[in-house]
């Protein structure tokens, strides 16, 4: 049996005034919404991404496709919220998060993402990130035209190239992963990562055992690198014993001719 | 102020002018980066890395022609893309073709103009504000009746100058930081009591800036007249922009673009010739419903539709339909997968993280490793990882085969695939 258990923290950071990251911290779904838009836009799209996230939580049969549909459901909502309050038009909001999907009777991790906040998955030893930022620094790290370590601070990095609210249903990055004892996932948004590298978030993290101080720690080193947007941090620890492995039985079969 | 800070050139663009910092943009007034450009000058110490963010917030080149110049105290910063380009004494600045835009700093200048090839002759000074134009710059332009000296008096409660520019500013409030009426008030953000009612205020003013004509200098000062700016489908009140400004990371020229080389610009338009180059792109003909499909096909995969002769067109590859599992479930092929009771990367993977999908089986037939599914173009290879109970392979119309260990096979939709004889899988085509 596997046994999860979860910390988050989230801060305004040092320069923005309000907190237009939303969070979800549930049961079997984590998620974290990054809004844009400003002026209280940003907080409603992305409170809006987590109400429509939240029903998912207690479905124990939820299947990638469920996700799906939910954030494009989302997206369709963001954007009537804009038609209805011109004031806010053009609102939106990144999301990035883990659920637990039911696949092939199996449990399954779902990693989902449509923006530029993180999940990462730490295990064995090794942090990688499990999802790819949609956000233009990205694109040119892809086409070589800046390393990964300049995009940090490259004017591309904040420019989003998928994200909802968009009128045109965004595609959701998913990819699905075995549940494994022992890892630990961070979900994150980009003030995170953004004012820390990849091996200073592997540190902090693995300093911390419980989820809980690992957020808290991750999210203050973020507030002193300079905290320049809204920081967001839930870590996620998977404990227990893995019921799968074992010796394939080799049996006897009949080749069909 | 005793002199006119700015001046302009009529024209088609839309200029800024506030404090020190001046902006030429070709855009129409009703975009929303404006509206956005509008709010940051109106606001406090707008800066020109502030009004860039706005520019490229659509993408690095959603705007092709604009011009910014910020005075920085020990000169000049100047940056110009597409048709806008900058002249100042000795120095001149314009973007080359494809790139991103060219930046310079010009040191000890003061006197930076921002110009178009279209520039129109005629030039008048400005207070501030925003104006038609087709170059604007620091300085007053050659007008000879304001050629005087300096007026010694308050400047707030009378303009500077009598009738001779009725035209130019309405109201030439030089520190122009225009009130946003409709108070872009940052925070406190659900409390529309205490916030002033976001312009409802539809009496219409026809008096004061109907003669302003494509002047129209700063129609975020005033009233809104109608027919000028209440055709301008926003209002300051949403355009608070704490997405902008001070929040950006970045304080010195970013890594791509070469800072020390003034003049330069950054090419990299070969290289991004495709939106969303991040996803994997495929050479692809349209069925009439817009369906990607390969070139050599000749209905549609999805919808059965006639494929006409066409030029191809290189498109992010769409999904290449589903593995649907033996409980209904579904896995889709927006990327490769590896099944198995345990599945892990293979050795030597590279490429996209694939979907890792466990197959429960109590009874230990399938592996830990069974199955790899690779996407390359628009081809689904099947490949066994050396299972102990082996994989069967059925394609459409075929008997079933059984799959030598690490040999690739290219499947087709309708092919059912068979793991360890016990775990049965089919591929279908579809979205
Ligand atoms: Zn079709």
């Amino acid at each position: 049996m596997l046994t999860v258990t979860t910390g988050h923290r989230s801060d305004v950071g040092r320069v923005r005034h309000h907190n237009e990251d939303s969070v979800l911290v549930g049961e079997r779904i984590w998620a974290v919404a990054d809004g844009m838009g400003g002026h209280a836009a940003g907080d409603v799209a992305s409170a809006l991404v987590i109400e429509g996230l939240r029903p998912l939580d207690g479905r124990p049969d939820l299947r990638p496709a469920d996700l799906v549909a939910a954030l494009h459901a989302v997206n369709d909502r963001i954007l009537t919220h804009g038609h209805d309050n011109p004031a806010v038009r053009g609102l939106g909001s990144t999301v990035t998060g883990l659920a637990v999907v039911n696949v092939g009777g199996a449990d399954h991790w779902a990693v989902f993402n449509v923006g530029d906040s993180r999940v990462y998955r730490e295990a064995d030893g090794v942090l990688n990130r499990a999802t790819v930022d949609h956000s233009e620094a990205e694109e040119l790290i892809l086409e070589g035209v800046i390393t990964p370590e300049q995009a940090r601070t490259h004017r591309a990095r904040n420019i989003v190239t998928r994200s909802l609210g968009q009128p045109d249903t965004p595609q959701v990055d998913l990819w699905l992963l075995p549940q494994l004892p022992g890892e630990r996932f961070l979900v994150c948004s980009d003030g995170l990562n953004g004012e820390l590298e990849d091996g200073a978030i592997h540190e902090i993290l693995t300093a911390s055992a419980d989820p809980a101080a690992a957020a808290s720690s991750l999210v203050e080193a973020a507030i002193r690198g300079g905290g320049r947007d809204n920081i967001t941090a839930i870590v996620v620890n998977v404990d227990g014993d893995d019921d799968e492995p074992g010796q394939t039985n080799p049996r006897p079969r009949e080749v069909p001719a | 102020m005793s002199s006119w800070p700015f001046s302009y050139a009529p024209g088609g663009l839309v200029g800024f002018a506030t404090a020190n910092l001046v902006a030429l943009v070709d855009l129409p007034t009703d975009d929303d980066l404006v509206a956005r450009i509008a709010a940051l000058v109106a606001g406090e110490a707008p800066t020109l890395d502030a009004v860039l963010d706005v520019l490229v917030s659509r993408g690095l080149r959603a705007v092709a022609s604009f011009g910014l110049a910020e005075l920085t105290g020990d000169g000049a910063r100047v940056l110009v893309r597409g048709a806008c380009r900058a002249e100042g004494p000795d120095h001149s600045a314009a973007s080359g073709p494809g790139g991103l835009w060219a930046e310079s700093t010009w040191p000890g200048v003061t006197d930076v103009r921002l110009v178009t090839d279209a520039a129109d002759e005629r030039t008048l000074p400005l207070g501030g504000g925003i104006v038609f134009a087709s170059a604007l710059g620091f300085g007053p332009g050659a007008l000879p009746v304001l050629v005087e000296e300096p007026q010694p008096e308050p400047e707030r409660d009378l303009e500077p100058t009598p009738e001779p520019v009725p035209a130019v500013v309405a109201e030439p409030d030089p520190e122009l930081a225009p009130e946003p009426e409709p108070a872009a008030e940052p925070e406190a953000a659900p409390e529309p009591e205490d916030t002033p009612e976001p312009a409802p205020d539809p009496e219409p003013e026809p008096a004061v800036a109907q003669n302003a004509g494509a002047t129209m200098a700063s129609p975020l000062t005033g009233p809104a007249p109608e027919g000028i700016i209440a055709s301008v489908p926003w209002s300051l009140d949403d355009l608070d922009q704490p997405d902008d400004g001070p929040a950006e990371p970045h304080h010195g020229p970013s890594p791509a673009e070469p800072e020390a080389d003034p003049g330069n610009t950054t090419d990299v338009a070969a290289l991004r010739a495709q939106a969303g180059a991040s996803d994997t792109l495929v050479v692809a003909v349209l069925c009439p419903d817009g369906h990607a499909n390969p070139v050599h096909a000749t209905t549609c995969r999805l919808c059965g539709g006639q494929l006409s002769a066409q030029q191809p067109v290189e498109v992010p590859r769409p999904s290449l339909g589903v593995l649907r599992l033996a409980n209904g479930d579904v896995v889709a092929l927006e990327r490769g997968a590896v099944l198995g009771r345990n599945p892990r990367l293979p050795q030597g993977w590279t490429g996209e993280q694939p979907n890792l999908v466990r197959i429960d089986d109590p009874e230990r037939d399938v592996s830990s490793q069974h199955l790899e599914v690779r996407l390359d173009a628009w081809h689904v290879l099947v490949r066994d990882l050396g299972s102990t109970n082996g994989t069967e392979v059925a394609l459409p119309g075929s008997e079933p085969v059984l799959l030598r260990a690490h040999e690739q096979l290219s499947i087709e939709p309708g092919t059912r695939i068979m793991l360890a004889g016990v775990f049965a899988i089919t591929y279908e085509a579809g979205a």
